[in-house]
């Protein structure tokens, strides 16, 4: 069996309080799943991890059945939920270091992108308003063809109509043979998007499960579900 | 792919001191013509000429500004080698760094050979500066001459001393950047105020590297109350070179392994 993702009893603490405890995963290729959970409930860290961003304190994550390292930062897109590029460069000089460090990065494919949305390549990041911004991160990690894609909070923050141009630029982008783990708090907007869910709650996985599963055992839509579970 | 790296981290750190060392670069040749502007007009107009007087003060207030651009220089160059990394290594920029496909040993030479180099580079064009500044003025004096008896007194070996000197220089400017990035790395072990974890380590290692020479001073005989020729300022240097040599490994081996196994970007 083909794993993109692997989480081997994982425990990630920050000094006494438990981020994520005993999480035990396994995300297979040709999936969009979406990694649902209220704000602090362990997303931002269990994505960090698979990037080599955190250490976990007990446990191995393995991309591609591999450590993660070089080769498994090859085979990640990874899109943080905070502005990473330094604003000094322009975008076409942030293209040209993703096309320089990548080599499934798609320069034309970024440019086109850039060109739909009127971003002139000249710009300097600093002149970008924050939606612009976050754009031009997607655009980049989008324009990869990547065997895993980790998006952190990708909509979290943007208007309606940004979301539906996020989240369409996703779907018409993205390695069909890759997975797509997305990371959200908002599940009426992606729910669509959706073929799996893993619920996280207070560092425990406490579901990972196919929408159509749910939708026939609960007879209920996943933010349906969501609000019963996670009710304050 | 650290040939990568080093032009990413070149173009980063270019922007602030390509226009730092051009900006220094003027300023030298500014002085040498002033300099040369007021021993002519020494030659053709006294002292006390209105013409001669205006430029040599005008000229002792430009010295004083280089000296404080040269010292500038010296200090900038180590702060912003240290910002740089702070910026991109452990903080939000580190999102980008750590998910790149090299190793973290790549990261860490690609900074410490980007320091170096820009340490290098300053150095030698205060260097040039001063030799520009100076040259058809130099004294004819002995002062080798005078060089060579100081360290015969030292039992030290003129050619030795050079050879100590040159090696510590260079080790200096890969044992300095190494410092600070070892000091930001022992930071992030913190779980919170991670640049006062920093700014500790670096007394800690200071103040420890401090005690250590005074020690190593006493105990070769060449501390203050010594008598000037019961101890051997060659195995001072000895001791100190390969202390510093001891010291740079560890500062990057710490680095590295902060940066690799102990990483917590938050």
């Amino acid at each position: 069996m083909n794993i993109t993702l692997e989480y081997s009893h994982v425990t990630k603490t920050f000094g006494s309080k438990y981020a994520l405890h005993d999480v035990n995963l396994t995300i297979e290729p040709g999936h969009i799943i979406g990694l649902l959970g209220p704000n602090g409930s362990g997303k931002t860290t269990l994505l960090k991890l698979a990037c080599g961003l955190l250490v976990p304190t007990s446990g191995t994550v393995s991309v591609c059945q591999g450590p993660i390292g070089p080769h498994s930062k090859a085979r990640i897109s990874y899109l943080p939920d905070k502005d990473y590029l330094s604003d000094w460069m322009n975008v076409s000089r942030v293209i040209d270091l993703f096309h320089d460090f990548y080599e499934d990065f798609d320069r034309n494919k970024a440019y086109e992108m850039l060109n739909r949305l009127d971003i002139y390549p000249k710009q300097k990041l600093r002149t970008l308003s924050k939606g612009t911004k976050e754009k031009v991160q997607l655009i980049l990690v989008m324009s990869r063809n990547a065997d895993l894609y980790l998006l952190d909070e990708p909509i979290g923050g943007v208007d309606p109509a940004a979301r539906d141009y996020i989240l369409q630029t996703i779907l018409t982008n993205y390695n069909e043979q890759g997975s797509i783990l997305i990371s959200t708090h908002l599940i009426a907007d992606v729910e669509q998007v959706l073929d799996q869910v893993i619920f996280l709650k207070n560092g425990v996985v406490t579901l990972q499960s196919s929408v159509d599963e749910i939708r026939e055992q609960h007879q209920k839509s996943v933010d349906e579900l969501f609000r019963e579970v996670f009710q304050c | 792919m650290l040939g990568k790296l080093l032009k990413k981290d070149f173009t980063a750190t270019g922007r602030f001191f390509l226009p730092l060392l051009g900006g220094y670069a003027i300023a030298a040749v500014v002085a040498k013509l002033l300099i040369e502007m007021v021993f002519r007009s020494t030659d053709l107009f006294s002292y006390d000429n209105p013409i001669s007087s205006g430029l040599t003060i005008f000229s002792i207030i430009y010295f004083t500004m280089c000296v404080i651009y040269l010292i500038a220089c010296y200090l900038m160059t180590t702060v912003f080698v240290v910002y740089d990394f702070y910026k991109t290594m452990v903080s939000s920029h580190g999102y980008l760094t750590h998910t790149l496909p090299v190793t973290t040993g790549m990261l860490l030479w690609s900074k410490v050979l980007v320091a170096v180099i820009w340490s290098l580079a300053v150095n030698l064009l205060i260097g040039l500066s001063l030799l520009l500044l100076f040259a058809g003025h130099f004294p004819e004096s002995g002062m080798f001459q005078t060089l060579r008896d100081l360290f015969r007194f030292l039992d030290v070996n003129f050619g030795t001393y050079i050879f100590y000197m040159l090696f510590n220089m260079i080790m200096g400017l890969f044992h300095t950047p190494l410092m600070f990035f070892s000091c930001i790395a022992i930071g992030q072990l913190w779980r919170e105020h991670r640049i006062m974890g920093a700014i500790l380590s670096y007394i800690g290692i200071h103040t420890g590297t401090q005690i250590f020479g005074t020690v190593m001073l006493i105990v070769t005989g060449n501390g203050l109350f010594s008598s000037p020729y019961s101890g051997s300022y060659h195995g001072y240097l000895l001791v100190t070179t390969i202390f510093g040599i001891l010291m740079t490994v560890l500062f990057f081996l710490v680095t590295w392994y902060i940066l690799s196994k102990k990483l917590n970007l938050e």
